[in-house]
């Protein structure tokens, strides 16, 4: 049927002002929420809480999390001055004098550290460094690399998202820690091809990025929305490929370089509500309703989304904590509407779905709990892009029932 | 502030079913004004009525089955401009009130309203007034003819091309007339060009898909190019089928309603090979000159049937990367199986089962000890080639 590049859907992608514009940091707020994580064991690590009070614990209910109770935090005065550090030189760029440059096709080579893996993960392990793609710790990962047989490394710096950009702005504004904490992996494990990847179809963006940074290779990922689910077989030409997002590489230059522990996340903060809209690096356990503050609310929002605005999740309390896989915090000032009809069977989500599902059938056999049909129609591929909801002409809320039918195909009571 | 507890996605498409319900609305009043320059305002009047009887008894019939009342949901309206299209502008009120009537109180909704009708509901109202009044359906005025507005008794009304296409005539007339509708036929059927930018206009909206139009009119050429009732050159047979009637209309308007035909790629290019197939049947075998809306009716009842073809195609039938790699390996795997039939492995693989513990150990090490040695030969040769 429909062939993968004809299949989802063409987003417009809303991305400026907040790619173009500089990031900036709000690393001193007020309060700090930190998920509990004593039941599991895990507490909140200590790179988080080093300079805290604990005020009390909280209960909260955070969408997708699994932990409600959340641990407040007070900063110590004093403590959120940024730390004395001692970076390695870096090539300048040139035109000083002009202010930042954004675009450069920059030509200077990056001579980071030589380094062994072993030591990349032990600075990794001491920083408490967190990839924000797949939430994994950046330790395991490089762990990983390690014993695989990979060929390739890839710095993730895919914003497919409408408004979310906080990737591929830490590539372009922070190029040579990323990139060199990059070529410094590659380097310690022996991989000849490494270059970032980023998301070629940005329609609104003021801002070209680089095909070169730094004698490194830009490229781009070319297609429909849901385009993660493509980036291995897009990386398969190349060999067996390795991604490590742009921000935890990011804090991994700093871990090598200056020591510095992972406390912070880049988030972009942007939406109709919002006044002005950027990237902003905050504490991890900020609450939203600071970062929004930060950045300026100039309406009341009728939603605010923590993540993407794809596949985010609408909080209902402002007081729920950035964390370290969060990319975005949305602000908007309309509602959505409730289904309008019920489904006409149009088949738009039919000839949209990434993964050639049936999602208008799905939700018929889900509203009927018919466990059978649900996984004869294989309702376990759905990766949840949400993209038949968003097409939806009725409104319907497909993604979300067919999230439930996985549920229920995989034994769970609803 | 009190904040939604939105689901995902946070950002929707701007269309709703209401734009695309309006959309079709659009798409037809050009079809209305070209029948307005035709035959006058009789045709808007008859429009209205038709339009304002559906959309009231759409709302009836909401307020009946205690379901909640949108004012902005049309499409009751286009099954009005529909019903309306494909009749003649000397079609009496009675005859217009009927369809409709029979449109919205025994196609739509007994069978649960909008998104649950089985039948297309346009479709079924003309059908139902095509056998109860077929001489007030099949009779046309000719175009620019003064048409009253209320009183069309004494008209003079004349065949159409499909009515001399049905005795297996010629129709008279010029092709670019026909084109443009300048000949005695339905009021929004017969002008081609209008129809077929419509179309246009509505792939472009993305309101419908190619496959419908595109199969309807594809098997009807194809049928009539194969049993042609009319043969002056190998075309002419085709283009007059394709021309007269409502085959372009209704491959537009009335095939398409989603409601009622699958919603799956595949079962739509059967649904409308089907409508082509089985209207060029009732054209050549049925009793009426026209047989398109029987057509549509008949494959209705199969579009379920048809959408559930295409997921047993789609899940079970088709090649998913397994099975075709599976098949893409099958000739590997059986010149395998051929070269191991001619080498003793396969009996050394009996013995081995045959043989007691002991021996099945020594054959094992046997076989362990003869591949290396013959790996270790092949080398051998390769390196004396090389030397």
């Amino acid at each position: 049927m429909a062939a993968g590049w004809l299949s989802g859907e063409n987003l417009y992608q809303a991305k400026e002002p907040a790619f173009s514009r500089e990031q900036k940091q709000f690393l001193n707020p007020k309060t700090l929420y930190l998920p509990d994580y004593n039941e599991t064991g895990a507490p909140p690590s200590k790179a988080l809480t080093a300079d805290a009070v604990l005020l009390g614990r909280y209960e909260l209910y955070y969408p997708r999390l699994a932990c409600e109770s959340f641990m407040r935090f007070s900063l110590k005065p004093g403590s959120s001055e940024e730390p004395e550090t001692q970076e390695i030189a870096l090539p300048r760029k040139r035109h000083k004098k002009r202010g930042k440059r954004l675009l450069t096709h920059t030509e200077e080579t990056l001579e980071p550290l030589r380094l062994e893996l072993e030591q990349l993960i032990e600075a990794a392990r001491r920083a408490d460094i967190v990839d924000e793609t797949d939430a994994r710790p950046l330790c395991d990962k490089l762990q990983m690399l390690y014993e695989g047989a990979y060929t390739v490394l890839v710095c993730d710096a895919v914003d497919e998202q409408p408004y979310v950009s906080s990737n591929i702005n830490t590539l372009l504004q922070h190029g040579a820690e990323v990139l060199g904490a990059l070529k410094m992996v590659a380097l310690a494990r022996g991989i000849d091809t490494y270059f970032a990847l980023c998301y070629a179809d940005i329609d609104d963006a003021e801002t070209v990025i680089p095909h070169r940074m730094y004698e490194i290779p830009v490229r781009r990922i070319y297609g429909r929305y849901p385009v993660r689910d493509r980036v291995k077989k897009a990386l398969s030409k190349y060999g067996r490929g390795y991604i490590i997002g742009a921000q935890a590489l990011l804090h991994l230059w700093r871990a090598v370089s200056a020591g510095r522990e992972q406390n912070t996340a880049i988030v972009t903060v942007a939406g109709d509500c919002v006044g002005n809209p950027c990237n902003v690096e905050v504490r991890v356990g900020t609450p939203a309703r600071e970062v929004l503050e930060f950045c300026g609310l100039i309406k009341n929002p009728a939603r605010v989304v923590m993540g993407g605005s794809m596949r985010g999740v609408s909080i209902v309390d402002l007081d729920l904590p950035v964390l370290y896989t969060t990319r975005a915090v949305l602000a908007f000032s309309k509602p959505i509407q409730n289904p309008v009809l019920s489904c006409i069977l149009c088949g738009r989500c039919v000839e949209s779905c990434p993964r050639k599902l049936a999602p208008n059938y799905l939700y018929k056999f889900m509203q009927t709990n018919n466990t059978a049909a649900l996984t004869k129609l294989q309702v376990e591929k759905c990766i949840e892009c949400g993209v038949c909801s968003y097409v939806c002409p009725a409104n319907l809320e497909l993604t979300h029932a067919i999230k439930k039918a996985k549920h229920l195909v995989r034994g769970g009571v609803e | 502030m009190v904040l939604q507890a939105a689901k995902a996605p946070n950002i929707r498409y701007k269309e709703s079913v209401h734009t695309l319900f309006t959309d079709v609305i659009i798409a037809m009043v050009p079809l209305l004004a070209m029948a307005y320059f035709y035959y006058g305002p009789r045709t808007v009047v008859l429009a209205l009525t038709a339009a304002v009887l559906c959309f009231g008894l759409d709302l009836l019939c909401r307020r009946l089955a205690h379901t909640k009342i949108m004012l902005n949901d049309f499409s009751a309206v286009i099954t009005g401009i529909a019903i309306v299209m494909v009749l003649p502008v000397t079609v009496p009120f009675y005859v217009v009130v009927t369809a409709c009537s029979f449109a919205m109180l025994i196609a739509k909704h007994p069978f649960g309203g909008l998104g649950a009708n089985i039948f297309n509901p346009a479709c079924a109202g003309v059908a139902f007034v095509t056998v109860c009044w077929p001489k007030a359906v099949f009779g046309f005025p000719k175009p620019f003819d003064d048409i009253p507005v209320f009183f069309t008794e004494g008209l003079t009304l004349v065949q159409s091309p499909a009515s001399v296409l049905k005795v297996h005539g010629e129709p008279s007339g010029d092709l670019l007339l026909m084109l443009l509708g300048n000949y005695s036929g339905a009021m929004g059927t017969t002008a081609i060009l209008v129809i077929v930018s419509c179309l246009a206009f509505l792939l472009f909206r993305r309101t419908i898909t190619w496959h419908i139009p595109v199969t309807v009119l594809g098997s009807a050429a194809l049928m009539a190019l194969l049993f042609p009732r009319v043969q002056l050159n190998i075309w002419s047979g085709a283009v007059f089928e394709l021309l007269a009637g409502c085959l372009v209309f209704g491959a537009v308007f009335l095939a398409n309603d989603p409601v009622t035909s699958p919603s799956l790629p595949a079962a739509k290019l059967l649904f409308g090979a089907g409508i082509g197939v089985l209207t060029m049947l009732l054209r050549h075998f049925g009793g009426f000159e026209e047989g398109f809306v029987f057509a549509v009716l008949m494959m209705n009842t199969l579009s379920y049937a048809l959408d559930r073809l295409a997921l047993w195609a789609r899940y079970d039938l088709l090649l998913d990367g397994a099975r075709l790699r599976r098949i893409q390996a099958l000739p590997g795997a059986l010149s395998r199986r051929a070269s191991k039939g001619r080498g003793n492995s396969k009996q050394l693989v009996i013995t081995v089962e045959k043989t007691a513990r002991g021996k099945k150990e020594k054959t094992a090490a046997q076989v362990r000890a003869s591949g290396p040695s013959q790996g270790s030969s092949a080398k051998k040769e390769g390196a004396e080639d090389g030397r």
